[in-house]
């Protein structure tokens, strides 16, 4: 993982390709692993870059990075789902 | 993790087809795994600025967008306009609720764009017009729902559950049809498509 958080620092082309490939790694890391270190380094690239083929990169990796992220919420849509029945 | 996310895509100034494209992809993938309240309050009142001057396209999507939601707000409208309806609209049956306010509006001008863009699959010798009565509509929407607004009462914690009564299914299908109009927001709807409608038959002319 390391050389991947060094190719987001790196330049636009290393760039582009660390996103492409960080999307699909995204699948085989761990919620914690993505949410502290994964997604504050891509959100980072997606607020400074300046480059539209590397933003558009940054939009599909968080595309891949959504269904991770997720993790919390079926239970909390779960529990929301119980409280408004009982009502 | 949507508490940084959404403020993410918020804040892009690109008007680039793109990153919208991109950006709509990440919302539409958001949408399907969040619940109906911050779907209502943050990523339908930020999909409404890419609306504005670009293509009929987004628009397709942005309707697509809005009524998947809708299946996901809907149920939980009924379920809150069912209670109001036994607690508070009982006793006052004329209560317009808070029409006023940006969801309610959303609304109605999700079920407008639904139309519009039906319309316009319907009609594809207008062209390059296309794009023309939307703009349109937006125009002419913006007075006829903002002037209402003041004589409304101001939306509070209270009227919480009129706030989704407007929601309710049955009076975004009154929209097609103004006899029915017994709402606001209906009103506000009807005003608006036949305004668009008046609009499309003059620009045919």
């Amino acid at each position: 993982m390391p050389l991947v958080y060094n190719a987001l620092g790196a330049g636009t082309f290393l760039q582009e390709k660390a996103l492409k490939i960080s999307g699909e790694l995204a699948e085989h890391l761990d919620f914690n692993t993505v949410k502290s270190a994964l997604f504050p380094k891509v959100a980072n690239v997606f607020t400074h870059t300046t480059t539209l083929g590397t933003k558009v990169a940054t939009l599909e990796c968080f595309l891949q990075l959504v269904p991770k992220l997720d993790n919390v919420f079926p239970l909390f849509v779960m529990m929301l789902k119980v409280v408004y029945h009982d009502r | 993790m949507t508490d940084k996310l959404i403020p993410l895509l918020k804040n892009i100034k690109t008007k680039e087809p793109s990153v919208i494209l991109a950006a709509l992809a990440v919302y539409a993938e958001m949408g399907k795994r969040l619940g109906h309240e911050v779907l209502a309050s943050d990523i339908l009142p930020a999909l409404w600025p890419m609306t504005v001057g670009v293509l009929l396209n987004l628009e397709q999507v942005l309707a697509c967008l809005g009524e998947r939601c809708s299946h996901k707000v809907q149920p939980v409208t009924r379920r809150y306009s069912r209670t109001g309806d036994q607690s508070n609209t009982a006793t006052n049956p004329e209560t317009p609720g808070c029409c006023a306010c940006r969801r309610c509006i959303d609304r109605s001008l999700i079920s407008v764009t639904r139309q519009r863009v039906s319309w316009s699959h319907g009609r594809n010798d207008l062209g390059l017009r296309k794009s023309c009565p939307w703009q349109e509509t937006r125009h002419k929407s913006a007075p006829i729902v903002v002037s209402p607004a003041h004589s409304l009462p101001k939306p509070t914690a209270s009227t919480r559950l009129h706030k989704f009564d407007a929601f309710n299914p049955n009076r975004l299908d009154e929209s097609n049809e103004p006899n029915h109009v017994s709402n606001t927001a209906t009103s506000f709807a009807g005003l608006v498509l036949s305004a668009t409608s008046a609009y499309a038959v003059h620009s045919l002319l």
